[in-house]
């Protein structure tokens, strides 16, 4: 079998980094961001996230699969190497956490009004830890596992079909109030993911058709973001959405079976599953960048510390509110280092190329 | 991992040890071994000065009787090398050697300083009988018995090519206990054979009685609730096993085969999918994943409901559980583990008892005390069935071992529903899989045709399909030689 | 193996005392909930008279079911003025109904509905009914002796009507859906008390949230055709044709679908397909040759087409837009034009809206 990820579990592992939890908002976050039909906004940010994974795409070739951090070391000395190190450590360590505690928080409104959802963060992290200890190659295969498990819920939104009418989609677009750069961020957030498959390079099997599978994973993300955000458009219509917090929660209390009557605690509960790959994969990086910094950070309890202590250091924040106005700290500098992080280890690789060329 | 780490360590006393050197082959040396075995058997001719040590419980008396006994009495002491050559007897120069020897079921005859040794080992055995743990509708009937040979015999019977290799292997310091490695030249991947050889040859223990226990002692990970090796009585299964590539470990006093490597699907396939027509056996197989989902998680969402999501159940549903549970003086959680307890208190004691006093206590326990147990409310009504279907799924699956990991497994997912609703259930349920999903059987992925994703062999997996669509030999098993089916279309 | 021991540990006593158990007999599940205008004292009683009725669980009652009522401002205030008249913990997640009377709908009942939506126990096929006449509290109080559960009888009632018939069997979702997509307005049931039973007194009328009029259940049958595609109902119409005299047929309506056509804001035309079959007709005319057929064909048209052009005109009067033609007009126009121009209160009152039918009748059932 080969300790190698395989190219169908890198794609896989890209559409479930990407979707989580903003896939609850998304609907919304378009029209707020893009005004009527927003949906065909996401196209544009996708086209964005393609640029991207190209770019990221080419440092792979370029480098031969050459680990990006051992790059960086060859080119930067250890006093940038070490401050950069640490801010991405704290970055992806602190957006594990906060996908984490927002998952926690849409729980909490919806299934467990009255309970802490630091409590409840406390039992997913466990799990965060637990699936951490296993190695990659070992997440890559529980990925595909939480694949199956979870797909079948986009089923689902067929369901809202027959209160789904083409009028209330209208023909304009993007009309109303935008605000396209703030709210744009955050859809676009909700794509971002892709960018950890630069840490995985050492791990993947050598094969032309990686490339191809990253971006099926992106385009498949594409995918289940527009079906979701039309679906619901014609479901409830531009007006009504842009009052409900999450158009899809909402959007799955509709679904009636005979013999159940809602299914909405189910298949929230069940999407714990799809966002544990996310957190795990975002700590996973942190984790893996701080290995290089110290090497205790390999010991089982190193990565229980260091999960916790970000678990600790949002204790206090108890309303979304204000874990949204903390979030907001994290989602530019992320895209930036998305598109940056690629740039500069290009330019190391040309630069090194160079180099090895005039020695030759 | 178990083996290989832990420096050799001496767990056997000085005196046994002694097994290892080489002792001239005196027959004080052996009286010595066997001082204090009273029933080993001592006959000394006078006429020739011959004397045989065996043990009656071991040998073959007929056998004995015609080849040797009888005669030995009326040769001359200088023929008896000539006859002894025409019988074909070894002649032992290791004193331990005749010990073992007579161990195995060999006659010992000395004879002056010579000791020759003559294998006429036959004790009764259980005849070939049909299988009581697997039964098979459809097929072989035949199951294995505790003698090695007859089991290698069921298997050599049918498969008929040089290319079956059997490798022995001794193990237990005390028991020597013969273990047969089988697997089929060309098509089984070699380093697969040669790391469970290691393996096995690494155990270090006073004695192995079963291929189960032994399995144990050569898993990935030994703490995992799974098994990692699939065991079947059935050598239907073990030579169709053997001709998908896989390995098989027979052993001496074991009905039972162990097959390696294992995954996660084994244990949902019974041997029998692939006498029945297709569909109908993919059908059954859908049937037996359904049985394990109902098995893990009917009783745990009956307590989710009942104590976070009402809203989840259709009023009328909602409205009859409400009323038979008024009464129910515990919460569901205590109430649904009390119910689980009982049946699994009925199971074991059925499984322990005699046949037909089995039957009594299931009747009584299912019937008597379920309908008393209702009647005083100490239960609802609703959650007897909800625990009788899932204890009635559980037995689905056609492996024993499995089907008893499961039934395990479940009561956490219950205690989770107890306390966090879905969210512990799922909780619950991602710890499960993420622990499946990390073990491996012989270092293959034990989910293997789902992670990794092999789509090809999913053919095999959840469904069965037809038997022209199952050109390639499975994945998993990384073998040599992939083509298995070569039929026209 | 420690570490893990420890986790497995810390995870069982972490779990005592975690969530919020809602042990499925200890509640009482508000199946449905009336909220009635208080007229006599509101100032200080409060405004509201809140009526919620519980099926009863216990074996041993006498009632299959729990009815209570209060006065409250607000609408907290009456949840927990009615806890403290129940043994039971009152929860809304199988709310399945709610009632407004007459008076409260004229003043409008988005906040209650929006209050409704808000709680996420609250699922979104809740019913919502307008009571014509007397108020719900009066409704779920009554005790209909061949419905010994009333609030269920009522859902059942709405539910069969809105699947069988012309009734239009709103949800918390719909409703609150087209009261906030602009271009079209809520519409509901409205059931009275009879004797010893509850009817449906056709559709309740709104222009945003506040009631404005009523449709007959009659004109009901020529609204569902224009509101929304039809299809497999059980609803017929007799009308008695023209020319002849006692010459009467039944009309079985089986299928419709309105199309819409938007000339300019003001001007639009509905072209509305229907087919159905022939179920009694007491004429002498043979119904399977293609002459009779036809101008019995066109004689539907036109009683439809009249029937239908009355139901429209009638909303126009009442400046309510429940069909949702403003939907289509703001898909025809640009969307800054449909910003400015306050289309449901200066043109539509005036718009001249014409309906053409056109009828097919596929079968004259066993009579020849």
């Amino acid at each position: 079998m080969g300790e190698k990820l395989h190219y169908s579990q890198v794609g896989i592992l890209v559409y479930m980094i990407q979707s989580a939890v903003t896939l609850f908002s998304i609907p919304r976050l378009v029209i707020e961001a893009f005004g009527t039909n927003g949906w065909v906004g996401i196209f544009i940010l996708s086209f964005i996230g393609v640029v991207n994974i190209l770019l990221i795409n080419q440092v792979y070739i370029k480098g031969k699969g050459q680990d990006v951090l051992d790059i960086l070391e060859e080119n930067l000395h250890r006093v940038l190497l070490y401050p950069l190190y640490i801010c991405m450590i704290l970055m992806f360590g602190a957006i594990a956490v906060f996908v984490a505690k927002y998952y926690m928080f849409i729980i909490k409104i919806f299934m467990f009004p009255h309970a802490s959802s630091n409590l409840l963060l406390f039992f997913y992290l466990l799990l965060t830890v637990y699936m951490l200890t296993k190695g990659i190659y070992n997440i890559g295969k529980i990925t595909v596992v939480f694949f199956f498990l979870t797909i079948w819920t986009v089923f689902l939104l067929i369901v809202a079909l027959p209160e789904f009418k083409f009028q209330r989609m209208t023909p304009h677009f993007f009309q109303g109030d935008l605000d396209i750069v703030k709210k744009g961020i955050e859809v676009y957030v909700a794509f971002l993911g892709y960018e950890l498959v630069l840490f995985l390079f050492p791990y993947m099997e050598q094969n032309s058709r990686q490339t191809k599978a990253i971006l099926i994973g992106h385009l498949f993300t594409t995918f289940i973001y527009t079906t979701a955000c039309i679906v619901t458009l014609g479901f409830y219509g531009n007006e009504v959405i842009e009052k409900i917090m999450y158009p899809i929660i909402k959007q799955l209390k509709y679904i009636r079976a005979p013999f159940l009557e809602r299914m909405e605690h189910l298949t929230l509960s069940l999407f714990l599953i799809k966002v544990v790959i996310t957190v795990v994969m975002y700590y996973w990086v942190a984790l893996k960048i701080s290995e290089r910094i110290a090497p205790f950070a390999k010991s089982t309890l190193f990565k229980f510390v260091f999960v916790f202590s970000t678990y600790f250091s949002l204790f206090l924040i108890d309303v979304p509110s204000d874990l949204f106005k903390v979030m907001e700290y994290v989602n530019v500098p992320e895209i930036i280092l998305s598109f940056s992080l690629p740039l500069l280890l290009l330019f190391f690789l040309w630069k090194n190329k160079k180099k090895g060329g005039i020695s030759q | 991992m178990f083996f290989g780490k832990k420096k050799k360590k001496r767990f056997l006393s000085k005196r046994m040890v002694k097994e290892n050197e080489t002792i001239t082959p005196t027959k004080e040396s052996v009286i010595k071994a066997f001082s204090g075995s009273e029933d080993l058997q001592r006959y000394f001719y006078q006429s020739n000065g011959v004397e045989v040590f065996y043990f009656p419980s071991l040998v073959d008396e007929v056998k004995l009787d015609e080849q040797v006994l009888t005669i030995v009495g009326k040769k001359n002491a200088e023929d008896i090398p000539t006859w002894l050559k025409s019988l074909q007897t070894t002649e032992a120069l290791d004193g331990n050697q005749i010990v073992q020897d007579i161990l195995k079921g060999s006659v010992a005859i000395f004879l002056e300083n010579k000791v020759y040794t003559y294998n006429v080992f036959g004790p009764e055995f259980r005849t070939i009988e049909k299988s009581e743990l697997e039964s098979v509708i459809v097929g072989s009937h035949d199951a294995f018995v505790e003698n090695v040979n007859t089991n290698l015999s069921l298997i050599r019977r049918s498969i008929k090519t040089p290319n079956l290799k059997v490798v022995k292997v001794q193990v237990g310091e005390i028991t020597k206990t013969e273990v047969l490695i089988l697997y089929i030249d060309g098509i089984a991947k070699m380093e697969i054979v040669n790391q469970l050889k290691k393996r096995i040859q690494l155990i270090e223990i006073d004695g192995v009685l079963d291929v189960n226990e032994m399995a144990q002692l050569i898993d990935d990970s030994p703490n995992s609730l799974f098994p990692q090796f699939h065991v079947s009585e059935l050598p239907s299964d073990a030579i169709s096993k053997l001709l998908s590539g896989k390995i098989a470990v027979l052993m001496e006093g074991s009905p039972s085969a162990l097959t390696a490597p294992a995954d996660f699907f084994e244990f949902i396939r019974s041997p029998e999918d692939y006498n029945q027509r297709w569909i109908v056996a993919s059908s059954l197989r859908l049937l037996r994943v359904l049985a394990i989902l109902i098995t893990l998680t009917f009783t745990a969402i009956y307590v989710s409901v009942l104590t976070f999501h009402y809203e989840m159940i259709p009023e009328d549903l909602l409205i009859t559980i409400a009323e038979s549970r008024n009464r129910v003086p515990f919460t569901p959680i205590v109430e649904a583990l009390l119910l689980e307890l009982l049946i699994e208190l009925l199971r074991e004691a059925g499984a322990r008892l005699p046949t037909k006093v089995g039957q009594t206590i299931g009747i009584v326990g299912g019937i008597v005390i379920g309908q008393a147990i209702v009647a005083a409310g100490l239960t609802s009504n609703i959650l007897i069935i909800v625990v009788a279907s899932s204890a009635i799924a559980s037995f689905a699956l056609p492996s024993y071992t499995m089907s008893n990991s499961i039934r395990i497994v479940r009561f956490s997912m219950i205690i989770a529903a107890g306390f966090l609703g879905f969210f512990g259930m799922v909780i619950s349920m991602a710890f499960i899989i993420v622990h499946i999903t990390s073990l491996s059987s012989l270092r293959t992925p034990y989910l293997i045709p789902i992670a990794p994703l092999y789509l090809q062999d999913w053919k095999d997996t959840l469904i069965r399909g037809p038997l022209f669509s199952l050109k390639k030999r499975p994945v998993a098993n990384q073998t040599y030689n992939k083509t298995r089916v070569r039929m026209r279309k | 193996m420690k570490v893990r021991l420890v986790i497995i540990l810390l995870f069982i006593i972490l779990l005592q005392g975690c969530g919020e158990p809602n042990i499925i007999e200890d509640l009482g599940f508000m199946h449905s909930v009336a909220y009635d205008l208080n007229t006599e004292n509101p100032t200080e009683e409060g405004r509201l008279i809140i009526t919620i009725d519980t099926p009863q669980v216990d074996q041993t009652a006498e009632d299959l079911r729990e009815v209570l009522t209060t006065k409250a401002h607000a609408l907290k205030e009456g949840t927990s003025n009615i806890a403290r008249k129940s043994d039971r913990k009152l929860v809304a997640g199988q709310l399945r109904s709610v009632l407004f009377n007459q008076d409260l709908a004229k003043e409008g009942i988005m906040p209650i509905i929006n209050s409704l939506d808000r709680d996420s126990h609250i699922g979104l096929h809740v019913k919502v009914i307008v009571v014509e006449g007397g108020t719900g509290k009066e409704l779920l109080f009554e005790e209909y002796s061949r419905h010994p559960r009333t609030s269920r009888y009522l859902h059942d009632l709405i539910d069969k009507e809105a699947d069988q018939s012309v009734v239009i069997g709103t949800s918390l979702y719909q409703f609150s859906r087209d009261y906030y997509d602009d271009g079209i307005d809520p519409v509901c049931p409205i059931i009275k008390k009879g004797e010893n039973e509850i009817i449906i007194d056709g559709i309740a009328l709104f222009r945003e949230d506040k009631y404005v009029n009523k449709l007959t259940p009659d004109e009901s049958l020529f609204f569902h055709m224009l509101y929304s595609d039809y299809e497999e109902k059980n609803v017929y119409f007799n009308i008695a044709l023209e020319d002849e005299d006692d010459v009467f047929t039944s009309f079985s309506v089986l299928e419709v679908r309105p199309k819409f056509i938007v000339t300019s804001p003001d001007v639009l035309e509905i072209n509305l397909q229907v087919k159905g079959i022939i179920e009694e007709y007491s004429g002498t005319s043979d119904l399977s040759v293609r002459e009779p057929k036809m101008k019995l064909e066109n004689q539907l048209e036109e009683y439809i087409q009249k029937k239908s052009q009355n139901v429209i005109t009638k909303l126009q009067q009442f400046g309510v837009d429940s069909i949702g033609f403003g939907t289509y007009v703001r898909n025809s126009v640009r969307y800054s034009e449909w910003k400015e121009m306050n289309w449901i209160e200066s043109i539509y009152p005036d718009a001249q809206i014409t309906v053409n039918t056109e009828v097919r009748i596929k079968g004259t059932g066993s009579i020849k």
